[in-house]
């Protein structure tokens, strides 16, 4: 390659600025998205790789087996299984990992952090570097605790935090040692740790982890000594959990429904394995999905740059059939085939080396809306390796997406050439290009078709309604219960506020139901059903009217009823009744018969705990005193409701942090991700089409040329400016419809696999596909009409001179 | 130096078949200053690739320089070719991305001159040609006449045995035809073997030979009086 070459390639691209632009500018976008997309999937591939000695790390992995469970495995752990595995005698080392969100006060400021809890061998396992105090006391006094340098930062302004005090419901934490932070990449983030034994935790909450083998409450990580199975580890996990409680309670007729299984499973997986650990079905941001990251590879890898790159070997190609004299002056020079090819490749490299300057530039500014979206820190994505990998692949994009415009050249004969006779490219390269645009359609076509489809479903499920009205409904979270006086002061102080007609105490958001529990009613069997604790002025606030029986009332019942249960109508025929009014008076209970059995009051009507992913619960709401969160009926402004809030707020709780949003905008929270989900596809939707854009305005400035002689010769005939464009359009659509015959139905696949994860799905029919066809056809409209104009009113004259 | 014995050249298009040449025997020596006319489509350009090495023949023999060439491959040809036969075409065929200089220059890039003898001889030979003041100009910057005398720079940089020139006063006005005629005389006097393609009986006739074709044969091989 030499420089004489590259120079030619600039003075090429200088003279032609609008194909250069349309080019450079394609190349950029696709080279962006690549970068991006192979960016994200490199950072998914990295996972866990920091950490030292991660190859002898393992997460343990739990599946439950029981009614409702989807079959997966879970990296969230019951406790009491870390436990089984301290008391294997294996050689290990184990620590837990749980996180929860807690206020902590510094001077007069409250602000919330993650705190999670480890065992002391968590330092021992994964060896964090330590940037001052003792670690050691953190993990062990139950009143210390260690913050990474960013969270002592954002709590004191500073890192130098060793030896300082955090309040936490009034109650100081000494700072024992600051931790350096992670890279984004890691499934175990934390801002703060502290050690199992630490106060922060209220007795009920530990009670309930530590023995508790019903409930997951985070990971619990295992490094396995020199010469320790994995099998071994999870095999005494087993042992354990055969003597626990809760597997004593099983009933015979619980494990004959498991046909085999234990209602648990434990198996260990590697950390470094487990970002995209394919057995762990639950997305999260801690959770990759194999298949989604390596099909974000495919597409970002192959297909984004295949189509960025189609439109240059388009362009190059007509300057190649342009160019065709000068090819054969250069033959006939003496030119070898190596010279011809190098001129080419060169200029090829060059244009796919500028694209690749900008696009870096392009990502660089696109980065913070991208991590956005995907949702992920995107930290170590402009390394020099990263610039230097670009380069390179610059370099290989140029020679790939140059190579048919090469062959091209190489084919020119120059007796023909400087003759007149220019030869025209062979059949099957030109079918080649014509492939290579339909697929660009057909990538703009499915791609909008989809987004349609999702944006539509995401509006249609967040506008479902819930089986109540939201609007006047206002939700404050406290951190503790009805039992404590403060959160009782606070309930009275609410329902003395002007404006608030009732107010209600549910142990959880009414969007948050994800406790259940195994019930039977008499004569029945046993069914899984979720759980929600409420206040009796549950069903006045939330306007809801009973099927049959009563709801709670306040002048009725008390907190102390628990006896007395409210059923919804799932609930009702899930237990098997043949009517909701037959399930009232009925008594349900635990399977094994222990425990006081409840009877059945009211069937209440079904409403949308959950997203409209998910069936409608069978639930049961009982009334209890374990509950903290409010939800407010108002009836006067909202807006100052809210500010009065704010304003008591610190006179009862002075060391939290007010959680306080309207009911309404917390069911838009169960569509964030599918919300996510469609700008990502509209923003790939508009690449591609814009990719598309180019791509058509290419070839028809290539079909034009290249028909010239012919669109000429038609016109000294008499055809008018209508045929011709007509001539000239019906190349395209015939490009189009291949376009749309291939993009559609995939579209159309995608959609329904999409649309099957719902329970409730928008009546989407053909208009989404329907609307990408038109979208795609006015794109193909706009991009050639350019150059099917300049067809129209091409001089015969000028044409024919040459 | 040339020997063309029984060569024919059979053009296809589609099922088309045209006989360009139809079984040509000629001989050209060195030194030779040969005019090649007839009407068009008669096989003259066709003659003239054939010469030039930029084609082969369909059926007989085709001696360059001693060695029977027909059925040689492209790059064969092309090696062969490079420097020993320069080509003058009635466009000028000069590459508008290239200035005047490199145009020249090209001749010798490709048969591995040394850069530092390639900007001497192109210097020289734009100064004798009288267009080194336009060396850094771009071919549309330049007259019919200064575009041909560059292009003639350019076949002649490299000191080819032969020069082939199809045309050469085809697009110039009779001012700027007769002094690329001058210039032709002036080189073959030098020793250069040269062949022009022309339809202008005067030009023609400054040939010491003259080969009319007609239907791809010749048909009057004449050699003129001097």
């Amino acid at each position: 390659m030499k420089l004489r070459d590259a120079r030619i390639g600039w003075r090429l691209l200088i003279k032609e600025p609008g194909y250069s632009a349309v080019v450079i500018v394609g190349l950029t976008i696709g080279f962006a998205v690549c970068f991006l997309l192979l960016g994200l999937v490199r950072h998914s591939f990295s996972y866990d790789q920091h950490v030292p000695g991660s190859e002898d790390i393992y997460i343990l992995k739990q599946r439950w087996n029981g009614p409702g469970s989807d079959g997966g495995w879970s990296q969230g752990i019951s406790l009491p299984a870390r436990d089984g595995v301290k008391a294997s005698g294996l050689q290990v080392l184990a620590s837990t990992f749980i996180t929860r969100k807690i206020s902590v006060k510094v001077g007069a400021q409250v602000q919330t952090i993650d705190i999670t809890v480890v065992d002391p061998d968590f330092q021992k396992i994964f060896n964090h570097r330590v940037v001052a105090g003792d670690i050691d006391a953190a993990l062990t006094r139950p009143d210390a605790l260690a913050l990474t340098e960013e969270t002592a930062a954002k709590l004191f302004g500073t890192s130098a935090a060793v030896g300082k005090s955090v309040h936490v419901a009034g109650v100081p934490y000494l700072v024992s040692a600051v931790l350096a932070d992670q890279p984004a990449a890691t499934t175990m983030p934390f801002a703060a740790l502290t050690g199992i034994n630490t106060s922060i935790w209220p007795e009920e909450y530990r009670t309930l982890v530590t023995t508790n083998w019903g409930s997951s409450h985070g990971p619990v990580y295992v490094k396995l000594g020199k010469g320790t199975p994995p099998a071994a580890v999870a095999d005494a996990v087993r042992r354990t959990f055969y003597t626990s409680p809760f597997y004593k309670r099983q009933t015979s007729e619980q494990l004959a429904g498991l046909a085999g299984k234990d209602p648990m499973e434990f198996k260990l997986g590697l950390l470094r394995e487990a970002y995209l650990d394919p057995e762990v079905r639950r997305r999260s941001v801690n959770h990759g999905e194999r298949q989604s990251v390596l099909g974000l590879a495919a597409v970002g890898g192959l297909l984004i740059l295949l189509l960025a790159a189609t439109n240059y070997v388009n362009l190059a190609t007509v300057r190649t059939l342009r160019r065709q004299r000068e090819i054969a002056v250069r033959k006939v020079l003496g030119a070898s085939a190596g010279a011809v090819s190098r001129q080419f490749l060169a200029e090829s490299i060059l244009v796919c080396l500028i694209a690749t300057a900008f696009g870096l530039l392009l990502a660089w500014l696109l980065l913070p809306v991208f991590s956005s979206l995907v949702q992920r820190k995107l930290d170590m994505l402009f390394t020099p390796g990263a610039l230097m990998a670009s380069a390179l692949l610059g370099i290989a994009l140029g020679i790939a997406a140059g190579a048919y415009p090469t062959w091209s050249a190489l084919r020119v004969r120059a007796t023909a050439a400087l003759a007149g006779r220019g030869n025209a490219e062979t059949a099957g390269g030109l079918w080649l290009r014509r492939v290579l645009t339909v697929l660009q359609f057909a990538t703009a076509m499915g791609l909008t078709g989809l987004t349609l489809a999702v944006a539509w479903q995401t509006s249609y499920a967040s506008r479902l309604h819930p089986g109540f009205d939201p609007a006047p409904l206002l939700l404050v979270k406290t951190a503790s219960d009805m039992r404590s006086a403060s959160v009782s002061a606070f309930r009275d102080a609410l329902q003395r506020l002007p404006g608030v007609a009732q107010v209600a105490v549910s142990d959880a958001p009414i969007t948050v139901n994800r406790n259940s529990t195994a019930l039977k009613r008499d004569g029945g069997a046993p069914i899984e059903i979720s759980l929600f604790e409420v206040s009796p002025e549950f069903f006045d606030v939330y306007g809801m009217q009973p099927l049959a029986g009563r709801m709670y009332k306040a002048d009725k019942d008390t907190v102390k009823d628990e006896d007395k249960i409210v059923i919804n109508a799932a609930g009702a025929r899930k237990f098997g009744f043949d009517s909701a009014q037959a399930a009232v008076g009925k008594y349900v209970g635990d399977p094994d018969g222990a425990g006081t059995p409840m009877q059945v009051i009211g069937v209440a009507p079904d409403i949308r705990h959950r997203s409209a992913r998910e069936e409608m619960q069978a639930t049961i709401y009982y009334l209890s005193e374990r509950t903290g969160v409010f939800t407010l009926r108002t009836t006067g402004d909202m807006a100052g409701i809210q500010k009065a809030i704010e304003e008591m707020w610190p006179r009862f709780f002075p060391n939290d942090v007010l959680d306080m949003q309207r009911v309404d905008s917390t069911f838009a929270e169960n569509y964030a991700d599918d919300l996510r989900l469609a700008k990502l596809l509209a923003a790939s939707s508009v690449i591609a089409i814009a990719i598309a854009a180019f791509g058509i305005y290419v070839l028809s400035a290539y079909s034009v040329q290249r028909r010239t002689r012919e669109i000429v010769l038609r016109k000294l005939y008499g055809a008018s400016g209508a045929a011709i464009g007509r001539l000239v359009a019906r190349e395209f659509a015939v490009l189009l419809g291949a376009g749309a015959l291939i993009g559609l139905p995939v579209a159309w696949i995608a959609t329904q696999r999409y649309l099957s994860a719902f329970t409730e799905r928008a009546p989407i029919g053909l208009w989404a596909i329907a609307l990408a066809f038109a979208i795609a056809l006015a794109v193909a409209i706009g991009s050639s009409l350019r150059h099917t104009l300049s067809a129209v009113r091409m001089a015969p004259a000028l044409a024919l001179r040459d | 130096m040339l020997k063309l014995v029984g060569v024919s050249k059979i053009h296809v298009a589609g099922e088309v078949q045209t006989t360009a040449l139809d079984c040509i025997d000629l001989d050209i020596d060195a030194g030779e200053y040969v005019a090649i006319t007839g009407p068009s489509g008669c096989g003259k350009s066709t003659l003239l690739s054939l010469l030039g090495l930029l084609d082969v023949p369909n059926s007989g023999e085709y001696w360059f320089e001693g060695q029977n060439v027909a059925g040689w491959s492209e790059a064969k040809l092309n090696q062969l070719r490079r420097g020993r036969v320069g080509f003058i075409f009635q466009s000028f065929n000069l590459i508008e991305e290239l200035t005047v200089f490199e145009n020249v220059e090209l001749a010798l890039e490709y048969n591995g001159t040394p850069a530092a003898e390639r900007r001497q001889r192109v210097g020289a030979m734009l100064e004798r040609l009288g267009i080194s003041h336009r060396a850094a100009h771009h071919p549309s910057q330049l007259s019919g006449g200064q575009q041909q005398r560059v292009a003639i720079a350019r076949a002649l940089v490299a000191g080819p045995a032969m020069l082939l020139a199809d045309e050469p006063t085809g697009n110039l006005d009779t001012a700027h035809g007769d002094e690329v005629m001058r210039l032709l005389r002036t080189i073959n006097a030098e020793g250069t073997t040269v062949v022009m393609v022309t339809h202008s009986p005067s030009h023609a006739a400054q040939a010491s030979r003259t080969l009319h074709l007609l239907d791809g044969r010749i048909v009057i091989d004449a050699l003129q009086a001097a």
